[in-house]
């Protein structure tokens, strides 16, 4: 394969106590005083975006709060409106994925300078006439967005799931305060962190695979395997908190720019027709899909013994360090399962059946991720991977 | 003469395309499943506006001399790029896993068109190139030789 590669990052990254508290700082020196924060209703509830705003030190800002489950063109072009009618410089978005993929929606809409996101899907499509200062402030330790150039935004009358990659949507700056993940329970910590976890195996043995990729990919691993369980049995652990979060948002760098593969692509698609929770679906699916790509890159998965358990690569033959790895991962998994109820099986989410299999596969087939994947997806080999994880 | 080779080459994978229509399910599956009166189009260069646009229609596929809206566009960001990829020197995905074309259009809808294209270019090109381009090499349904001999004949 021809050699070359493109890595994209952007973020400023704040991390560790009290990050927070140096947003102001950041909004400062970049000349900008009012911004628009986005979050949802749920973290409002919970007083974690009323903490946020609280610790950013804002004093003239504007909110919206309304953001849906899925984020829609409805809520980007609603959002996009108020940023303008109410004078705000810069966007602010606290919360999880759906959260952040809206304010990408809205810093797309306004870099572009065009009002149909539908006209602009795609990948590095975007030409940009403006300049919009983007912080992301995310409030679990796993989906990386606030280091991804990707974002997907439902249109509801469409009734599909728009895609984009672009430069131009990722954060300026990204806040990981331990703050902002300290109370999530141990389950959700569980599969947000394994969501994290697949996206750093996954970048690591795409096609898109690089140096650097594979250097943000190698920390995320050694994160999570030493923190994880730590976190899990101890949800107070501050230490183990912020390397859970460095984890999530180095994992994010890394897929961003080498891609994610066949976990993701069937993973979309068991929550697009099941409603199977993202990190639940990468639980279930991850040791399933290793299995499958070993044979192309069991070389690759081999040399990850190392981060997981040191001791086990020294003592295992080169010939079976791939399988070893698996088992590793797979050891986690089922301790995980134990100590906080992961999911780890399609069954034990209760909301997958054989008859939904055709539509998960076809929507799989063409996921985004699929193209990206060391062994191309068929049909056959999705139903013998969701069959495995039944 | 880069432009043409690779025009050359694109109207080969367009009637390539149209002959395995009627000879793979795999392609014809997948032709089936793009939108009619949909079309993908193949621009070679971001500077130049020579494209193959291959157009779906009921009973599968036409070529099109322009691109319209709503049309699903990769657009190569060189020439150089684009004659390497219609060349057979490197893969669709490859192209996409190295950033060399702009996709304009749904993500997804490009995913059918690709293992299309593969399945096409599994039957234009000799094995030992495929195997560098291909994560896979599908099976061949009919010979390189007829492939060639339908698409300048008539499929």
């Amino acid at each position: 394969m021809e050699n070359y590669f493109e890595f994209d990052t952007k973020a400023k990254i704040l991390s560790g106590d009290k990050a927070l508290s140096r947003v102001a700082f950041e909004l400062k020196i970049r000349g900008k005083n009012k911004p628009l924060v986005l979050s949802d209703r749920g973290l409002d509830k919970l007083g974690l975006v009323g903490t946020a705003i609280k610790n950013m030190g804002l004093k003239e800002y504007d909110t919206f709060f309304d953001v849906p489950v899925d984020s829609s063109t409805e809520t980007v072009n609603t959002v996009t409106e108020k940023y303008k009618s109410s004078g705000c410089d810069c966007v602010i978005a606290v919360g999880g994925g759906s959260v952040i993929d809206t304010a990408k929606g809205v810093v797309l809409s306004l870099v572009s300078g065009v009002s149909d996101l539908g006209k602009i899907e795609g990948a590095d499509a975007i030409v940009k006439v403006n300049d919009v200062l983007f912080i992301a402030v995310p409030t679990t330790a796993g989906t990386g967005s606030e280091m991804t150039s990707v974002a997907v935004i439902k249109d509801n009358i469409k009734g599909a799931k728009l895609e984009y990659i672009s430069s131009f949507i990722l954060p300026d700056v990204a806040v990981l305060d331990p703050e902002m993940t300290i109370s999530l329970p141990p389950r959700i910590t569980a599969s947000t962190a394994i969501d994290a976890l697949t996206h750093a195996i996954e970048a690591y043995t795409c096609l898109q695979k690089n140096p650097i990729s594979d250097g943000f990919a190698i920390a995320s691993i050694k994160l999570i395997f030493e923190s994880l369980e730590r976190v899990v049995n101890n949800p107070k652990d501050v230490e183990g908190r912020k390397a859970l979060a460095n984890a999530a948002t180095i994992a994010g760098a890394s897929f961003s720019n080498s891609m994610v593969g066949a976990v993701h692509s069937i993973g979309h698609s068991l929550g697009a027709v099941c409603s199977v929770a993202h990190g639940d679906a990468m639980a279930i699916l991850l040791p399933h899909v290793m299995r499958l790509n070993k044979e192309k890159v069991g070389d690759l998965y081999g040399e990850l013994l190392v981060f997981a358990n040191p001791e086990k690569f020294v003592s295992t033959p080169k010939s079976e360090r791939a399988e070893a790895f698996i088992c590793e991962v797979e050891g986690l998994l089922e301790r995980l399962n134990k100590s906080c109820g992961l999911a780890t099986t399609l069954s034990a989410t209760g909301k997958v059946k054989k008859e939904n299999f055709d539509e998960i596969v076809t929507k799989a087939m063409n996921d985004g991720s699929a193209i990206v994947n060391p062994v191309p997806l068929s049909r056959e080999r999705i139903i013998d991977i969701l069959e495995k994880a039944l | 003469m880069k432009q043409l080779i690779c025009k050359v080459f694109a109207h080969f994978l367009y009637r390539g395309m149209k002959v395995l229509y009627k000879r793979d399910e795999r392609v014809r599956r997948e032709v089936d499943a793009f939108k009619e009166g949909g079309a993908f189009a193949l621009k070679f260069s971001m500077d130049r506006n020579t494209a193959v646009v291959i157009e779906k229609t009921a009973g599968g596929l036409k070529k099109r001399k322009v691109i319209k809206e709503g049309d699903i566009v990769i657009e190569f960001k060189t020439l150089d790029l684009a004659l390497k990829t219609m060349t057979g020197q490197k893969g669709l995905s490859q192209a996409y896993a190295q950033h060399d074309f702009v996709l304009k259009g749904s993500i997804n809808e490009v995913m059918g068109f690709t293992r299309a294209v593969e399945v096409v270019m599994a039957h234009l090109l000799p094995k030992s190139m495929l195997k560098n381009i291909l994560r896979e090499v599908p099976a061949r349904k009919i010979s390189m030789f007829k492939t060639y001999i339908l698409a300048i004949f008539g499929a």
